[in-house]
């Protein structure tokens, strides 16, 4: 079960399945802004709303990031506990390739951050990616963080996880997509604009993309890396990525 | 100061201290001690590490007068509570902030600047940083109220905040009527009612605002600016994250610039 605390994120998954939501829970404030919303559209689809904490929810605990002090006015700690959105698996997330208009997908390779999937299925969301992959192996789960930093993201764009990249690219690859590595040390031209359905590899934040990986892809891009830090985060990379990808 | 109310019931010897004192794993410590900007009050270094990168840590801090500590693994993590220290822990003083008019008139002739209308959450003031440094940003003003520059910022932002200038203003409307006075194309980023990067010309004086996660770029701020600046769309969420849209304005940036064959953007 997630205990999601962006009431962004609870919102879209009562207006996606409302079915996994399995209650509100307000905490001792009365609900504001975006959380009044939750609560009027959970009363409306007919989930719990209740005052206090979630049963058997984990208490308070120490926030390594301080993101909750630092925001301030968010302490009231209301959340909402939801199922976590099912995998659609490999043929479903890629049965729209091939269509007239083409699709970007993404592959996250080990990435190990939550609010990097979390940022990144955001972006893809923002930009219509059609799906993501994600591995299961050495990589952060998707937590209830992911679903909060994605902020709506995890609800809108479908994903699938696979144990094995390399096999799951070369069924991408069989399904007619274009698979694009991105490396800081990438040689090709990042193109501009989507003349075919593209798969885009984004690599883990310490290591980048495996040799395994790297083979499967057609090209290998690279952002033109500056200043004295080796490279983007990956969730900003990703973006730039994507938004020179879906240039009209 | 941020984190107060995070220290919670922590039994350990670190909960007398605030949490966002503490940077952790090679690449923040050794940034920090390389750059020798932010003052490290304690250090510690595993045992572990390797002799060669030990030596390095030793000799940085013995040149900024700051006493190391050795230590074990075990005793690091008992401190930072977490696993990712590679050997290397310590404990920062307050940020030390350029002034605002040295950080103005130490950019080149065509600057770029970056002013963060209250951005709050120490993850995305973090990775502006980090952008703002790979990206070739001249100077960064803090305003309002933003998240404090600590150790979580310098964690998320990768060491870069030992390398990005950054000043502080009390009165962002103001800095905005001054720098458009003194020549400058101020741009606000905004969701709403803007226009793509590609419509603006970006290679001059340049300021970009950023406003806070929650409400974007304050209405006193945004009148007082040359125009908006936003991202093009082509999926259902309204919005990207704010770290994630300044990286990619940045990216614009920089990349009109290039591609104008000057490189500039490299320049400072």
């Amino acid at each position: 079960m997630l205990e999601l605390k962006n009431p962004h994120s609870v919102l879209a998954a009562l207006q996606t399945r409302a079915g996994d939501v399995v209650e509100v829970r307000l905490g001792d404030q009365s609900p504001s802004g975006a959380w009044q919303q939750v609560v009027e559209l959970a009363r409306s689809v007919g989930v719990p709303v209740r005052t206090g904490r979630l049963p058997g929810g984990q208490p308070k605990r120490r926030d390594k990031s301080g993101e909750k002090s630092a925001r301030g006015g968010r302490t009231s700690l209301a959340v909402a506990a939801v199922r976590p959105r099912s995998d659609v698996g490999l043929d479903e997330l890629l049965q729209s390739a091939g269509a007239e208009e083409h699709g970007i997908w993404l592959a996250l390779d080990r990435l190990q951050d939550p609010h990097n999937i979390g940022a990144i299925f955001r972006t893809a969301a923002f930009y219509g990616v059609r799906g993501v992959l994600l591995t299961t192996n050495q990589s952060a789960p998707l937590s209830g963080t992911a679903y909060d930093v994605a902020s709506g993201g995890l609800e809108h764009v479908p994903f699938t996880q696979v144990g094995n990249l390399a096999r799951a690219l070369r069924g991408a690859r069989d399904a007619g997509l274009w698979v694009m590595g991105t490396s800081e040390r990438g040689e090709d031209e990042l193109p501009e604009g989507t003349d075919r359905d593209w798969l885009v590899v984004i690599g883990s934040e310490e290591r980048g993309l495996r040799r395994l990986t790297l083979e499967h892809c057609d090209v290998v891009c690279g952002i033109p890396p500056r200043g004295e830090i080796a490279s983007l985060n990956a969730s900003v990379a990703t973006a730039v990525m994507l938004t020179v990808l879906c240039r009209p | 100061m941020d984190g107060r109310s995070s220290v919670g019931k922590s039994s350990t010897g670190a909960g007398r201290n605030r949490p966002g004192e503490w940077i952790w794993g090679r690449r923040v410590v050794l940034e920090t001690l390389r750059a020798g900007r932010w003052p490290i009050r304690d250090l510690w270094l595993s045992e572990r590490v390797e002799p060669d990168l030990a030596e390095e840590v030793r000799r940085l801090s013995e040149a900024l007068g700051v006493e190391v500590q050795s230590s074990d693994a075990e005793a690091i993590r008992a401190r930072c509570h977490t696993d990712q220290h590679q050997g290397m822990l310590a404990r920062v003083g307050e940020y030390p902030l350029q002034g605002l008019e040295e950080l103005l008139e130490g950019s080149g002739d065509r600057p770029l600047w970056l002013l963060l209308d209250a951005v709050q959450d120490p993850h995305n003031l973090g990775a502006i940083l980090r952008c703002a440094e790979i990206l070739g940003v001249d100077g960064v003003v803090v305003s309002g109220d933003h998240a404090p520059i600590n150790g979580h910022v310098a964690r998320s932002s990768a060491g870069a905040a030992n390398h990005v200038l950054i000043a502080g203003s009390e009165n962002l409307v103001g800095l905005v009527m001054r720098l458009r006075r003194e020549g400058v194309t101020v741009l606000a980023s905004s969701a709403l009612s803007s226009e793509p990067a590609r419509s603006y010309d970006l290679k001059g004086k340049l300021a970009l605002v950023v406003g806070n996660e929650g409400h974007g770029v304050a209405e006193d701020v945004l009148e007082v600016c040359d125009g908006r600046i936003g991202i093009e769309q082509s999926g259902r969420t309204e919005s990207l994250n704010v770290a994630v849209a300044t990286g990619v304005l940045l990216y614009e940036v920089d990349r009109q610039r290039r591609d104008a064959g000057d490189g500039s953007a490299c320049s400072s």
